[in-house]
C-alpha cells in the first residue's frame, strides 16, 4: 500500500519533468492586464504581445527602429506623409491575409479614441489611407519627429481585422490574433499565458515549440526556478543574485541598461525650490556613485540627462558630480547659509533611495523629513492638482519612455501645457525656452536637426535642474545558456521572437 | 435542525451587506484614483477621463455603491484594470485558492493532529519537547522563508518538485506544505492541550477502569472529545487560508485570490477588491457554518432536538 | 471464609509541585468473598486513593506506591504488567464512580461504550456484545434497554446513568465491584434504589463489593464490614455490628455520635473540634492526635499501627476507648 503510493508519486514526478526541449518557460513578475495591445499600459502585457503580434516597425536590441511588417517606407519632404510598403504573403493566425486594410482598421480604432493608448496617435495622425493592398499612407496633422518610435510602441502591434470587427474592445483581449511567430493558446489568469510556434510564420518556422509565460511575483523564486530548470528565462533579477547566477554554468545573465531615469523631483513653483541655485546645490550634494554601489552593487549608473543613454535622442551632459563644498556655496549664495527644512516624499519601493538622499542632503544642511505614501496615494499627491496648489516638495520617482524616444520624456514632463492634472509635469516647469525647444524637437523629422534640438534642450534641462539626477538602472534577466538570441530590450521587455534552443 | 441552518443562512445576508458597505467605503475613502494608477504615468487627462467615465468613477459614491450591488447580481461588472468581467477574473482565482487551501488544511490537520497526539501521549518527555519545539518553529517561521527553503531543497537541490506555478497535482505539494505547516503547528498545540485535558476527565478514568486498552482510549475515547476545540481552530485556519494566502501565493506564483485582491488594492481596482472581499467574507461564513455542523457531528450535546 | 482481597500496609505518596502529599499511610483491610466492605471517612481521608490503588488507576506519576501489597485472588495486583492489568480491570475488578454526570463518555452512545467493554473482555462481535448489554441493562432494572442503549449520556437522568455504569461494570461478571460513593450525587429515592441494586447484584452475581461512602447510614444499611479512614490511614476495621456497638477508636466513636438521623452525611465532623490534616504536612505520630481527647505523649511521636485487639477487630490507637462505649 505504502509502496504503491510512493511509486505513483515517483511516477508523477517523472511525468512532470518530462517536457520537450523546445518548450520554454519565462518567469515574469506580474500578469498581463490585457492582450489587446492598443488598450493596455503595462510591460507584462507588452512582453507577451510582442510574441503574438507584430507592428509595421519594431525595436532591435539597441532600441533602433527597424522594419517589421513594413519592409520599407518613404516620408514626404514636409514630413506630413508617411508611405509604408508592406510585406506580402503574410497572414494572421486566423488565416486572414495581412494587407493595408488591416493596418488601416487597427489605427482607425486607435484614432477613434476610447482606447488606453489612443493618445499616442490622436494628437499627431490625421488619417490612415489605403493606397493599394500593400501600401498605406499615414497623413500627419503636423510634422512629428518620433512617429516611427510611436509605431514601434506596443500599441502599434497590429490585430487581425476579423477580431477587430467581431469583438468589442474588452473581448479582443481574449482573442489575441496577430501575425507573430507564436500563436496564442491559453491564458490562465494570474498563472500563465501559453503560446505555441506559428508554423506558417512568414519569416520561417520559429525557433521554439512553445513559450509559457509564468507569473512568479517573488524575485527569489524566479531565480530558484532558473537554477532548478523550472524556467529558461527569469525576468527582473535582483543585483544580489547576479553573482550567484553568473557562477552557475547553466545560466547567463543578460545585463542591459534600462530606459528608466530615477530622480528626485522638485516642486519648482514653491520656495526654496523655485531657486535654481538650491536645486543645483542639492544635485551636488548627492554622491550618485556611492548610491548606486550601495543599492545596486554597481548595476546602475549616474544619470547625466533627463533621458537614459539608450533612449533615442540622448545627449550626455556633464551632470552634477559629487561636490558638497560647491553645494554649500550655492546654498549660501541662494540665501540659505544654514540650509532649510523640507519634506521628501516617496512611495514604498523608493524608501531606501529616500533614506540615502536624506542623509546626504543633511550633510549640506538640508533637513528632509521622509514621508512615504503607498503608490495610488502617491499618484494622487503628484497628479491631482497643479504643482503650485499641491503640497508636494521633493519626491522620488522615475520615468521610462515606452516609445524609446526622448520626446516621450521631455514633452510630458516639462511642457508648460502638461502640468497635472492634465499631464506629468509635476515639477511645475514653466520655461519659454524649454517650450520653444520642445516644439522644435517634436515637429522636426530630420533626424540630425532634431538631435541638435534635443541636445540643446537636455543641456538646458540639466542646468535648470528640475530634479536631482540620480541614476539609470540596469535590468537583469537570467537566461538558460541553451537558449540563444534572447532580446532583452532596454524598454523592459524580454523578447524571444528570434530565440532558439541550442 | 433544518430550521436552524436556514436561520443561519438567512443571517448571512446582513453580514454580506455589512461587509460590502465597509469594504466599499474603506477602499473608496482612502486616497488614490484607479483611473490614474491604471492609465499610468504619461497618461493624458483624456485617457483618465475615459476610464473614469467607463467605470462610473465620476458618479457620487452612493450611486457607485448601488451600481456595485447591481453589478454583483447582473454579473456584468468589469475589472478596471483588465476590463474583463469580474466574475471571470475572480472565479478561477478563487477556485485555485480553494484547492490550495483544501490541500493546505489537509496537510495542517493531518500533521497537526498527529504531532499533537504524539506530544500528548509522551507528555513531558523528550519526544514531547521535540514535537512542541518543532511546532514552535512552525508558528514562528516566516512563510516567506519557509517557502524559499522548501524550493531550494526540493526544486533546486533535489529537483523533485516544481518551484512555482500550478500545473499538476505535484504543484500543490510545496505551496500546500508551506501554507499548512504554520497551521499544523497551531493545531498540534491545540490537540496536545485538548488531549491532556480530556485524559484527566472522569469518563477516561471509567474507560480505564473498565479495562479498555490504551490505544482505544487514546485514539477513540480521548481523541473524539479532544477534537471539539481542534475543529474550531481548523475552521479558523481554513478561513484564513481561503482569505489571504498572499505570501504563499507570491512565493510560489500561485494564481490565487489573495494575490489578486492585494494587487487590486494597490491599483484601486475597486470592483475586484470589493467582490473579492465579499467572496472571502462569504467563505468565512460558510466555513463557520461547516464548523458548526462538524461540532454537532462530534458532540451530540450540541445537536438540536427536532 | 475465602478472602478475595487483602490490602496490607499500603503507603502511597504524591509528588506534586507544592511537595510530597503523604496520601496513604498504614492502610490495611481485607474483604471476604461475597461480602460488602464499607470504607468510610471524611472527604480527603484517602478513600478514593485506596480504591484507585486496588484497580491500579492511580496516575503514576505523580502517585508513588511506597510500600504495601494488594492481594487479589491470591496475587499482588501491584506486580501485574499493564496488559495483564487491562485484562483484570473490568473483567475481574470493576469500579463505578461518584460522578454519573461525567463518568460516561459524552460523545459515544451507551450502546457503543458498553459493547466496547464487553467486546474487549469477551472477544465477541459487536452484535453479540450489544445483546449482552441489553441483558445487563435489564438486570439493573432499566425498563426499556433498547431505547437507553441508543441514547447519549446527556440524554439520561443521573440515576439512569449510574445504573448504566453498574451494568457496564458488571457486564463481564467481575468478582469485585468497587463503588466509590455511587450515590452521593443522587437524590434520596434514587440513592435507595441504587443501593438496593448493589445488594441484589451481590446476591445474584455472587460478587464482593467495596462500598466507599461518607454516609454512615449507607454503611449501616448494607455493609458487612467497615474500614474507618482518617487522614490517609485506616484507624479501625471490623464488622458493622461490632463497630456500631463498640467502637474502640476515638475517631470512630466521634463519627457515630455525630449522626443522629440515619441518612446524615459527614462531610465535616462537627462534634470533634479541629479539622482534617493537611496531607502535605501531616502531624507526626498519630494523624488524629491533634483532635483526640485521649491523646498521649506517645501519640504525638510514633504513629500507631493497625493491630487486631479482638478477633477481627483492628484498631490503630495507643489509647482506645476502654472496653468500647456502648452507643445504645
Ligand atoms: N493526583 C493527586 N495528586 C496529589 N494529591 C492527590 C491526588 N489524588 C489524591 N490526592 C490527595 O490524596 C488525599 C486523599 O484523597 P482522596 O482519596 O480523593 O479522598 P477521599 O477520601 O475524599 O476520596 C487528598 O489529600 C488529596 O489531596
Ligand atoms: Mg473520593
Amino acid at each position: 500500500m505504502k509502496k504503491a503510493l510512493l511509486f505513483s508519486l515517483i511516477l508523477l514526478f517523472l511525468v512532470s519533468l518530462n517536457f520537450a526541449a523546445g518548450d520554454v518557460v519565462v518567469a515574469m513578475n506580474g500578469d498581463a492586464a490585457s492582450l489587446y495591445p492598443a488598450d493596455m499600459t503595462d510591460n507584462y502585457s507588452e512582453e507577451i504581445c510582442r510574441h503574438i503580434y507584430e507592428g509595421l516597425v519594431e525595436f532591435d536590441q539597441d532600441m533602433n527602429v527597424v522594419p517589421a511588417l513594413a519592409k520599407d517606407w518613404d516620408i514626404s519632404p514636409d514630413g506630413m506623409k508617411y508611405f509604408f510598403y508592406l510585406e506580402e504573403g503574410v497572414t494572421f493566425h486566423d488565416g486572414t491575409p495581412f494587407t493595408a486594410e488591416a493596418v488601416k482598421l487597427h489605427f482607425d480604432k486607435l484614432l477613434a479614441g476610447g482606447l488606453r493608448r489612443s493618445s499616442l496617435y490622436v494628437p499627431f495622425i490625421e488619417s490612415v489611407e489605403i493606397i493599394d493592398d500593400y501600401t498605406v499612407l499615414f497623413r500627419m496633422k503636423n510634422p512629428f519627429g518620433p512617429l516611427l518610435n510611436h509605431l514601434a510602441h506596443g500599441a502599434g502591434l497590429i490585430v487581425s481585422p476579423e477580431v477587430l470587427k467581431n469583438y468589442d474592445k474588452s473581448e479582443i483581449s481574449n482573442h489575441p490574433v496577430g501575425t507573430g511567430p507564436y500563436t496564442f493558446v491559453e491564458w490562465a489568469k494570474g498563472d500563465h499565458v501559453k503560446v505555441v510556434a506559428n508554423d506558417d510564420y512568414w519569416k520561417g518556422t520559429p525557433g521554439l515549440d512553445s513559450i509559457n509565460f509564468k507569473i512568479v511575483p517573488e524575485a527569489n523564486t524566479r531565480v530558484l526556478m532558473l537554477e532548478s530548470g523550472d524556467s529558461q528565462v527569469s525576468d527582473m533579477i535582483e543585483p544580489i543574485d547576479v553573482p550567484r547566477l553568473q557562477a552557475n554554468d547553466k545560466v547567463d545573465v543578460a545585463i542591459v541598461p534600462s530606459l528608466t531615469v530615477r530622480y528626485v523631483g522638485f516642486n519648482m513653483t514653491k520656495p526654496p525650490f523655485d531657486n535654481k541655485l538650491v536645486r543645483q546645490a542639492a544635485n551636488y550634494a548627492i554622491n550618485k556613485k556611492a548610491m548606486t554601489q550601495a543599492l545596486f552593487r554597481g548595476y546602475a549608473h549616474p544619470a547625466k540627462s533627463v533621458v537614459a543613454p539608450k533612449v533615442n535622442g540622448y545627449f550626455e551632459t556633464e551632470g552634477y558630480p559629487y561636490n558638497p563644498t560647491k553645494a554649500k556655496e550655492l546654498l549660501t549664495e541662494a540665501g540659505y547659509p544654514n540650509g532649510f527644512d523640507t519634506i521628501l516624499f516617496a512611495a514604498p519601493h523608493y524608501q531606501q533611495i529616500a533614506v540615502i538622499v536624506q542623509s546626504q542632503l543633511k550633510d549640506v544642511g538640508i533637513n528632509a523629513e521622509i514621508q512615504v505614501y503607498e503608490w495610488a496615494s502617491y499618484m494622487d499627491l503628484l497628479y491631482s492638482k497643479p504643482p503650485n496648489e499641491s503640497e508636494h516638495t521633493m519626491y522620488v520617482i522615475g520615468w521610462s519612455p515606452s516609445t524609446g524616444d526622448a520626446d516621450w520624456v521631455v514633452r510630458p514632463l516639462f511642457d508648460s501645457a502638461n502640468w497635472p492634472p492634465d499631464g506629468d509635469n509635476h515639477v511645475g516647469m514653466d520655461n519659454p525656452e524649454v517650450d520653444r525647444l520642445l516644439k522644435l524637437e517634436m515637429t522636426t523629422f530630420d533626424a540630425e536637426k532634431r538631435a541638435e534640438y534635443l541636445a540643446e534642450l537636455q543641456q538646458l534641462l540639466v542646468d535648470e535642474a528640475p530634479w536631482i539626477f540620480l541614476y539609470v538602472q540596469d535590468q537583469m534577466v537570467g537566461v538558460s545558456n541553451q537558449l540563444k538570441d534572447v532580446m532583452v530590450l532596454p524598454l523592459g521587455v524580454t523578447v524571444l521572437k528570434y530565440a532558439y534552443m541550442e | 435542525m433544518n430550521n436552524y441552518f436556514i436561520r443561519r443562512l438567512i443571517l448571512i445576508i446582513p453580514i454580506l451587506i455589512g461587509v460590502s458597505l465597509i469594504s466599499f467605503f474603506i477602499i473608496h475613502l482612502i486616497p488614490g484614483d484607479p483611473a490614474r494608477v491604471i492609465a499610468g504615468q504619461g497618461a493624458t487627462s483624456e485617457d483618465i477621463a475615459l476610464i473614469r467615465e467607463e467605470f462610473g468613477l465620476d458618479k457620487p459614491l452612493t450611486e457607485q455603491y448601488f451600481a456595485f450591488v447591481g453589478g454583483i447580481f447582473s454579473g456584468k461588472m468589469k475589472s478596471i484594470s483588465s476590463q474583463q468581467p469580474v466574475i471571470d477574473e475572480i472565479t478561477p482565482r478563487f477556485w485555485n485558492t480553494v484547492q490550495l487551501a483544501t490541500f493546505g488544511i489537509i496537510v495542517a490537520t493531518v500533521f497537526g493532529i498527529l504531532l499533537g497526539i504524539i506530544a500528548a501521549t509522551h507528555k513531558n518527555t523528550f519526544v514531547d519537547n521535540l514535537s512542541m519545539g518543532f511546532s514552535l518553529i512552525g508558528v514562528s517561521m516566516p512563510i516567506f522563508w519557509l517557502g524559499l527553503l522548501l524550493i531550494m531543497l526540493f526544486s533546486v537541490a533535489l529537483n523533485w518538485l516544481p518551484a512555482g506555478g500550478k500545473d499538476s497535482f505535484i504543484s500543490f505539494i510545496l505551496p500546500g506544505i508551506t501554507l499548512g505547516l504554520p497551521s499544523a503547528a497551531i493545531i498540534a498545540r491545540m490537540t496536545r492541550a485538548s488531549m491532556l485535558e480530556i485524559v484527566n476527565q472522569d469518563f477516561i478514568r471509567t474507560a480505564i477502569s473498565n479495562g479498555i486498552p490504551q490505544k482505544t482510549i487514546i485514539y477513540k475515547y480521548t481523541l473524539k472529545n479532544a477534537m471539539i476545540p481542534v475543529v474550531t481552530v481548523v475552521g479558523l485556519q481554513f478561513g484564513y487560508m481561503l482569505g489571504g494566502a498572499v505570501l504563499t501565493e507570491s512565493v510560489f506564483g500561485w494564481p490565487g485570490l489573495g494575490r489578486l485582491v492585494v494587487q487590486s488594492i494597490f491599483t484601486r481596482d475597486y470592483p475586484i477588491v470589493q467582490s473579492g472581499i465579499l467572496l472571502i467574507a462569504m467563505s468565512f461564513v460558510f466555513v463557520n457554518l461547516a464548523v458548526d455542523l462538524l461540532y454537532a457531528a462530534i458532540d451530540p450535546r450540541l445537536r438540536r432536538k427536532k | 471464609m475465602e478472602r478475595i482481597l487483602e490490602v496490607k500496609d499500603l503507603k502511597i505518596q504524591f509528588d506534586t509541585e507544592e511537595g510530597t502529599v503523604y496520601a496513604l499511610e498504614n492502610v490495611s483491610f481485607h474483604l471476604n468473598k461475597g461480602e460488602i466492605l464499607g470504607i468510610i471517612g471524611e472527604t480527603g481521608s484517602g478513600k478514593s486513593v485506596t480504591a484507585s490503588a486496588i484497580n491500579r488507576i492511580l496516575p503514576v506519576p505523580p502517585a508513588r506506591i511506597v510500600n504495601g501489597e494488594i492481594i487479589f485472588q491470591g496475587k499482588d495486583v501491584l506486580q501485574y504488567k499493564r496488559e495483564e492489568m487491562n485484562r483484570i480491570r473490568g473483567k475481574k475488578i470493576s469500579m463505578i464512580f461518584q460522578e454519573p454526570m461525567t463518568a460516561l463518555n459524552p460523545v459515544f452512545k451507551i450502546k457503543e461504550q458498553m459493547s466496547d467493554v464487553i467486546m474487549h473482555h469477551q472477544k465477541i462481535n459487536r452484535k453479540k456484545a450489544v445483546k449482552q448489554a441489553t441483558e445487563m441493562l435489564e438486570q439493573v432494572r432499566i425498563p426499556d434497554p433498547e431505547m437507553v442503549l441508543d441514547k447519549y449520556p446527556h440524554e439520561l437522568s443521573g440515576g439512569m446513568r449510574q445504573r448504566v455504569m453498574i451494568a457496564t461494570a458488571l457486564s463481564c461478571e467481575a468478582d469485585l465491584l468497587i463503588a466509590d460513593e455511587p450515590t452521593t450525587a443522587l437524590d434520596v429515592t434514587t440513592q435507595d434504589q441504587i443501593l438496593a441494586l448493589i445488594q441484589d447484584m451481590r446476591k445474584n452475581l455472587d460478587i464482593s463489593v467495596i462500598l466507599i461512602t461518607h454516609d454512615f447510614g449507607v454503611v449501616a444499611e448494607i455493609c458487612d464490614t467497615v474500614a474507618v479512614m482518617y487522614g490517609g490511614s485506616v484507624v479501625e476495621f471490623t464488622d458493622i455490628y461490632t463497630l456500631t456497638k463498640k467502637p474502640y477508636h476515638p475517631y470512630s466513636n466521634g463519627l457515630l455520635k455525630a449522626i443522629p438521623p440515619v441518612d446524615q452525611t459527614i462531610e465535616k465532623l462537627n462534634t470533634i473540634p479541629g479539622s482534617v490534616p493537611n496531607l502535605l504536612k501531616p502531624p507526626p505520630g498519630c494523624r488524629f492526635h491533634p483532635r483526640c481527647e485521649n491523646a498521649l505523649e506517645k501519640c504525638k511521636i510514633d504513629p500507631p499501627s493497625l493491630t487486631e485487639i479482638e478477633e477481627n477487630h483492628f484498631i490503630a490507637c495507643y489509647n482506645p476507648i476502654k472496653g468500647g462505649e456502648d452507643n445504645e
